[in-house]
């Protein structure tokens, strides 16, 4: 078949464009293809964590590969800087999760000391090869522990009397979440990249030797193709055999006025922006595919902020909006490889900002060469109940309705 | 806060629109709500019969007397008037008591507003928007320095008793509220020393052959009665093409240019002004499918012959559905409570109809002469596609020029550029430069502005306070859906 590309990557958000960012190196022929202006967009909802603490807390290999990025995260920035000009607005001094309340702070606490085992040296996780690490890498130490309020002030001037403890980790750090869709976008296109849009994709067909997509932008024959498109990856994957189960989850986010520096650190759900606007992120909310706002709930959590900042009562809400996270059952993310038509991979995850080092320069490569390193196995599509099998004879369709029996056993068995 | 307040419709605007609408739902035994910004109901309507006061008795009486008769039917009406009461979010009600109770409330609407400063909601069954009309955006270069305005802005100060713009005061654009400003300054002696008229003399071909309309509508004689009085006082350029505001931080002089003339004029006082359009924001974000009008070149919210916007229980009418003036905006107000007192069972279809005819009638009758006028008063191209140095975004500075390289860099919309480049996401919130942006992008793509989309716009659609956010009502999924650690925590830790 004559390909056009090497690669085709369905989906322009942060992840796929992280992806297509890191496979580009001048010589691959690799086009991103994008929905057009009113998609659902959660990369231009986030909030821009790049996270660590509390992620992975019962999985150490999410929270090993989350730890990664972390440190992977200023490489990224430079290159994005190098490449196009762009500052990302990354800033690592660590970040805070605030109580406010001793119920809050008890389970809180809980989750710290269960952290132990995801913040020890990546070499004591278990026999398997932790996600991602080569052999001659180390990770740098991570640390979680819990603050009472008088440390807490110490770091937050201003802080409300109804926080009573909080945890820290000295990994977190936030970026402008903007900066960096537009970066990848721009440095995917100086290494060489072509991008479209409008060009959402209705149909991937298999054929000798690669793939065909239809398109809003026509139709392009690509070796390999790469799934990213956020709630557009189940029905996409499906095509190619790979069983996906995603979901919705709205979240909201109430951006004040800017205001002079009032927060150093980032909260979890409280950061202030490079800009000088202060963002409350928050809320996780079972209702489809609806990104209207909750008034309600934004009351909720302009309550919860003035509880934490005193001060901000009076601030103006400059915009709120809400944004769908796409979701696997278990939360973690989804890098799977077709077995049914080689050369298709699906990859989908909530925390696209955070992975989106590791996602640039890590599992876009792998992508680019046709496979996924083994030590990523933990987060297959195998976790949702689809046996390991071979291609099938009736391909798309027998895939399609694969009604396996979930899997009993493995990392994932426990918290179903 | 209050036990929440439950109406059968709940009306956003007091002009023409929302005053009609709110009047005959009432009468028709629906309990309603009125709520707008200003303190006393009118809207824009008093400001059309100002400028004429003194100069145009025939006219005023005319006007003063559909007004009053307005107010007067309003104030009998049993519907309630929520004065100074900015309306600023605007949700569907998914989980009330009410909603138990009674299935018919399941289509209800929330709505959120601030009178000064303190936050309230109401419940109603029906919506209807009548917000009116704004600005047609209009940037020049320099047009964000300290002494340049707008016609809206200066009306509104001359109602509240403001003290004049500072003179010399110039006047630069096109349409007819432009010379109706000018005069209502020139009565009041302020220092007006020239206008700068950007209208083109090929508008006058394309228009004239709708001038049968205009020459038997009311608008031609007070139009040619304005233009004369206006130019026997003022000078005025015409066919300008160019503009300039010059200054360090405030105005200090208009450049222009033109086939007929060209200078530099040291002023005080800028008002701009070119034409009207709907003022969509709040029906934008709330969801109501927009249609791009090519005749007016901006967004107006879709309707059908009743008024219903392409969202469940929710009207519009009045300017908001395209600018055609207060007797055009009664009348869709009275055809939009007809159709809602229908859908509440207060009235039979065949009420509905046969009293909907007569407004139907003086519906069509108020739109004579308004094509000859949108065609004639449409900005040259060069005001609203603008050059690469004018800030678009004033909130933001984006100056048009980044708009054009995000386009460059991929965004085929708004909304992707705003997210690119700040623009629209500032003070204003998107208000102003939104159709800017529409007409820049479609004009950089070579497509249609229909296919090019506009600002999703966000709550608060006005500014409100942290505090008064939070003191909105909340239900118990509301909390749950915040609070950490309530058993379903994500099992990756954290979810955002």
């Amino acid at each position: 078949m004559n390909t056009e590309l090497d690669v085709a990557v369905i989906g322009g958000g942060v992840i796929g464009a992280a992806l297509a960012y890191g496979m580009a190196d001048g010589h691959r022929r690799i086009a991103i293809f994008d929905e057009g202006d009113r998609a659902f967009r959660a990369s231009r909802g986030n909030f821009g964590l790049v996270w660590v603490q509390g992620k992975g807390v019962d999985l150490p290999g999410y929270a090993t590969w989350t730890r990664l990025s972390a440190s992977l995260w200023p490489e990224l920035a430079n290159m994005i800087r190098s490449d196009t000009g762009i500052d990302v607005a990354l800033d690592q001094p660590g970040g805070l999760h605030l109580c406010l309340s001793e119920d809050e702070a008890d389970q809180r606490k809980a989750m710290v000391a269960r952290h132990g085992h995801a913040s020890a040296p990546p070499a004591r996780i278990g026999e398997r090869a932790p996600p991602g690490i080569a052999a001659h890498e180390t990770l740098p130490p991570c640390s979680v522990e819990m603050l009472e309020h008088a440390d807490v002030a110490r770091l937050i001037p201003g802080l409300g009397s109804d926080v009573v403890a909080a945890s820290f980790c000295d990994r977190d750090g936030h970026v402008n979440p903007l900066k960096l869709l537009r970066g990848l976008h721009a440095g995917f296109v100086t290494r060489g990249g072509r991008y479209f849009s409008p060009a959402g994709v209705s149909t991937i067909e298999h054929e000798a030797g690669g793939f065909v997509l239809e398109s809003e932008a026509g139709r392009f024959a690509a070796a390999h193709v790469v799934i990213a498109a956020g709630l557009g990856t189940q029905a996409l994957a499906a095509q190619v055999g790979i069983r996906a189960p995603l979901r919705a989850q709205r979240g909201h986010i109430i951006a004040l006025r800017r205001m002079q520096s009032v927060l150093r650190y980032p909260v979890d759900t409280l950061r202030q922006t490079d800009e000088a606007t202060l963002l409350i992120g928050d809320s996780q909310d079972e209702v489809g595919i609806d990104d209207s706002i909750a008034l309600g709930t934004l009351g909720v959590m302009a309550e919860r902020a003035v509880r934490m900042l005193p001060a901000l009562h009076a601030a103006i809400v400059q915009r709120t909006w809400a944004a769908l996270r796409i979701l696997t059952p278990d939360g973690f993310p989804l890098y799977e490889s077709s077995r049914t038509h080689p050369g298709a991979f699906a990859v989908s995850s909530h925390s696209g900002i955070t992975l989106a080092a590791v996602h640039a320069l890590r599992l876009g490569p792998q992508l680019a060469t046709g496979s996924i390193d083994p030590n990523l196995r933990l987060f297959s599509s195998e976790r949702f109940g689809i046996a390991p099998s071979g291609p099938t004879s009736a391909g798309v369709a027998a895939c399609g309705q694969s009604r396996a029996a979930p899997i009993a056993s493995g990392p994932f068995a426990r918290r179903s | 806060m209050q036990d929440e307040v439950h109406v059968d419709l709940a009306v956003v605007g007091a002009g023409a629109a929302g005053l009609a609408a709110a009047t005959l739902a009432a009468e028709l035994g629906c309990s309603v709500e009125m709520l707008d910004e200003q303190v006393s109901p009118g809207g824009h309507m008093h400001q059309a019969a100002s400028p004429s006061s003194r100069a145009d008795p025939v006219a005023t009486d005319e006007h003063d007397d559909r007004e009053h008769r307005l107010l007067d039917a309003f104030e009998r009406s049993g519907a309630r008037h929520r004065a100074g009461a900015t309306v600023w979010a605007i949700e569907r009600v998914t989980d009330t008591a009410a909603q138990e109770t009674d299935p018919k409330q399941s289509g209800a609407l929330r709505i959120a507003f601030s009178v000064e400063g303190r936050a309230s909601t109401i419940v109603a069954r029906k919506l209807v928007l009548a917000t009116g009309a704004q600005e047609r955006p209009f940037a020049i270069p320099g047009g964000t320095l300290a002494g340049v305005t707008n016609t809206a802005a200066v009306w509104a100060a001359l109602r509240d008793g403001a003290a004049l713009p500072a003179g010399p005061i110039a006047l630069a654009g096109c349409g007819p509220l432009l010379y109706q400003i000018a005069d209502e300054l020139l009565t009041r002696d302020a220092d007006v020393i020239a206008i700068f008229d950007t209208l083109r003399r090929s508008n006058l071909l394309r228009a004239l052959p709708f001038a049968a309309g205009f020459m038997r509508s009311p608008h031609f004689a007070a139009g040619g009665k304005l233009l004369g009085r206006v130019n026997d006082r003022v000078k005025v350029a015409r066919g300008v093409t160019a503009l300039e505001a010059t200054g360090t931080d405030t105005l200090a002089a208009v450049r222009f240019g033109g086939a007929e003339a060209s200078g530099q004029v040291p002023v005080s006082t800028l008002i701009l002004h070119q034409g009207l359009v709907p003022a969509i924001a709040l029906s934008a974000a709330l969801g109501c499918a927009q249609e791009w009008d090519e005749r007016g070149r901006w967004w107006q919210p879709r309707v059908d012959a009743w008024g219903a916007t392409s969202l469940p229980d929710v009207h519009a009418a009045g300017d908001l559905t395209g600018v055609r003036g207060p007797l055009a905006a009664e009348a869709a107000g009275r055809i939009a409570a007809l159709a809602i007192a229908a859908d509440l069972g207060a009235i039979t279809l065949e009420g509905r109809d046969a009293e909907a005819r007569q407004h139907q009638l003086r519906f069509r009758a108020a739109l004579r002469g308004r094509r000859f006028l949108d065609t004639l008063f449409m900005p040259p191209p060069a005001f609203r596609k603008v050059a690469d140095d004018t800030i678009v975004c004033t909130c933001e500075g984006v100056p048009a020029r980044e708009v054009r390289a995000c386009v460059g860099a991929g965004c085929t919309g708004p909304n992707q550029l705003k997210a690119f480049s700040r623009c629209g996401m500032g003070e204003c919130r998107g208000r102003l430069c939104g159709l800017l942006v529409t007409e820049i992008i479609a004009a950089e793509r070579a497509v249609h502005p229909a296919d090019v989309g506009h600002y999703r716009l966000r709550f608060p659609t006005s500014p409100v306070t942290l505090a008064e956010l939070a003191s909105l009502p909340r239900t118990r999924a509301d909390e749950e859906a915040v609070l950490p650690f309530r058993g379903a925590m994500p099992a990756d830790g954290t979810a955002r």
